[in-house]
């Protein structure tokens, strides 16, 4: 039996290793896999499975996050955004590089997606913070690992699809994503406090002088912002909307924002809805391969093998955890979170869940740790989204995010020993949807 | 003649990825009515969300050719950025071959599971009875599509032409 766990793991590296493309690559391990080891009729099981994940009715969320942070990129929303910021975090040590934490945790509260949040917040406060004198590094390393707040922080597509996964409640997953999204934002500002306040040279001597007045007038800024995040997370947290009928109405708070800021034309509008087509198609293709690949390593009894392996280990809870956290960081350098979430969930949700972990806590965490796949090489897409928008090497961009990677480790490591900061307030609410 | 075919093909794949896009634009109309019509009249549109699930469906498998020529799904570049631009294209040429065959292999699969529907006359168990050969006919369709894309970006790497399309103010896709 032991061939049938190397088969797959062999497969998976070989076509993902080639560069087939991952949820193709998915189907393929699956395809293979059974048709080497058992004889049934793969391709009636494959239609079933795609046709039937393909159209869950929760998953439509998906699509409508995803047309919603479409519309908000082609808007002048990063522009209010520092505008509304910038005056307030003047103030703190360490000033305007608190606007890339402060303002990825705000765009985080309306949009699902990490490299989106990285690419609005920083097209704005790259070139301001460049140009004020700001050290390069530090102001590139905050805003990949405050950018990551977009996936922990709710609406998040990575809960979205393990909520799918997982068969826990979407809107239980947004609840709990709060509290730990809140406490990383605070510790990264912590982080950039202290770090500004050893090594001066990091801000920029001059100051921007800013008045109480013009500080509580440039809030008005954050009115189209505080109108989404209303919008989006008031019709989930009031009990009016289920998640994806809150997506719709973020889409339409889009479109108004879109239209107040007359960024709304033909232009734009084609730009977003195909962006939203890109991207809806390639996780559509990933979560159909990693459900079929899911159902196929049942049919071949790999969960139970690896459960059984695993049990001889003699492991504690939390020794299980940190093994998992080890696991998924490594994991995370080479591919992409999702990918790595949805590819593993069908082995390592059920052990966990048999050390008594909660499902919905469990998803936090791994969000917490896939974050971090965005900001490690060779693969991390909010390094790919900075350089892009600078011209800087990868590598230096991933040594300046460095600071982040640990402290969001750290961060893994806190909720495991107290996971009531992730249960506290999803445990206390009762919702529908 | 091979350039005109492959004009053709990204032609075809542009349309059908604008009407995914239509598809997804359904989709929130359909929600949002959805919710007034339930908000304002208390009529609950229960059509709206198993439609809503299909234009999603089709929506996805009618986007990855063009998903596919602008680059847009993920893949492991770790071998191909670090050898020889010979090499790298040899991988990608195999890397397309192996993408191309597991395409196929679902594009049969789900032509037979639409033709099945649409032989036997299958249903939605819905009040709106859906015949299932609709959606399950445009993921076909879809697939089949993916297919030719994937056999145009064989054609393109063994004749030497870029096989992604760049795409204008791109938001780097993740999730």
């Amino acid at each position: 039996m032991a061939g049938v766990v190397s088969t797959i793991v062999i497969a998976l590296v070989v076509a993902l290793g080639l560069g087939v493309w991952v949820g193709l690559a998915l189907f393929a391990v699956g395809i293979v896999s059974l048709e080497t080891f058992r004889t049934m009729p793969v391709d009636k099981l494959l239609a079933q499975i795609a046709y039937g994940t393909s159209t869950t009715p929760e998953l439509i969320a998906l699509p409508l996050f995803i047309l919603m942070a479409e519309i908000l990129f082609h808007t002048k929303l990063s522009d209010s955004l520092f505008r509304g910021l910038a005056p307030w975090a003047n103030r703190l040590p360490g000033r305007l590089l608190h606007v890339n934490v402060l303002g990825c945790t705000l765009f985080a509260a309306i949009s699902g997606s990490s490299a989106a949040t990285a690419a609005t917040v920083g097209r704005i406060t790259l070139g301001e913070l460049f140009r004020r004198g700001y050290n390069r590094d530090i102001v590139m390393g905050s805003l990949a690992g405050a950018g990551t707040l977009g996936l922990l922080i709710p609406p998040s597509i990575v809960l979205i699809i393990y909520g799918v996964l997982s068969e826990t409640s979407i809107l239980k997953l947004f609840i709990a994503g709060v509290v730990p999204g809140l406490i990383l934002a605070g510790l990264y500002m912590v982080y950039l406090g202290a770090r500004t306040t050893i090594d001066r040279s990091l801000v920029p001597a001059a100051r921007d002088d800013v008045t109480w007045a013009q500080r509580f007038a440039g809030l008005i800024n954050l009115g189209p912002v505080a109108l989404l995040i209303a919008m989006v997370l008031g019709s989930m947290y009031g009990g009016y909307a289920s998640p994806s009928e809150a997506a719709a109405v973020g889409v339409l708070g889009a479109l108004i924002v879109s239209a107040l800021q007359k960024s709304l034309n033909w232009t734009n509008l084609s730009r977003a809805c195909l962006g939203a087509v890109r991207t809806t198609s390639m996780i559509g293709l990933i979560v159909t391969g990693a459900v079929f690949l899911s159902v196929a390593m049942g049919f071949l009894g790999v969960p139970r093998m690896i459960a059984t392996e695993i049990a001889g280990l003699e492991l504690s809870a939390f020794g299980l955890i940190m093994l998992l956290l080890v696991f998924y960081a490594a994991l995370g350098c080479v591919l992409e979170g999702m990918s790595a979430i949805v590819m593993t969930l069908p082995i390592t949700l059920p052990l966990v869940v048999a050390q008594g972990f909660d499902p919905i806590w469990f998803g936090i965490f791994l969000v917490i740790v896939v974050e971090t796949a965005q900001i490690t090489p060779p693969v991390g897409f909010n390094l790919f989204v900075i350089q892009a928008m600078t011209g800087e090497r990868i590598g230096r961009i991933a040594r300046a995010a460095l600071p982040f990677f640990v402290i969001m480790i750290g961060m893994a490591i806190l909720i495991t020993m107290v996971p009531d900061i992730v249960m506290f307030l999803p445990d206390r609410v009762t919702l529908r949807g | 003649m091979i350039g005109r075919i492959l004009a053709i093909s990204d032609r075809v794949s542009v349309a059908v990825g604008a009407l995914s896009a239509l598809l997804l634009v359904a989709i929130a109309v359909m929600i949002l009515s959805e919710i007034v019509a339930r908000a304002a009249f208390n009529i609950s549109l229960s059509f709206a969300w198993e439609y809503s699930s299909y234009c999603m469906a089709v929506a996805i498998f009618c986007g990855a050719s063009y998903a596919l020529r602008t680059g847009a799904h993920v893949r492991v570049s770790l071998l191909t950025a670090n050898v020889p631009p010979r090499l790298a294209r040899g991988i990608d040429i195999a890397a397309t071959v192996a993408g191309l065959a597991i395409t196929v292999f679902i594009a049969v699969a789900m032509t037979e599971m639409a033709v099945g529907s649409w032989a036997g006359g299958s249903r939605s168990a819905t009040s709106v009875a859906t015949p299932l050969v609709v959606p399950q006919g445009g993921i076909a369709f879809g697939c089949a599509l993916f297919a030719l894309q994937l056999t145009a970006r064989l054609v393109r790497l063994l004749i030497g032409e870029p096989p992604e399309l760049a795409v204008a103010d791109d938001l780097k896709a993740d999730h």
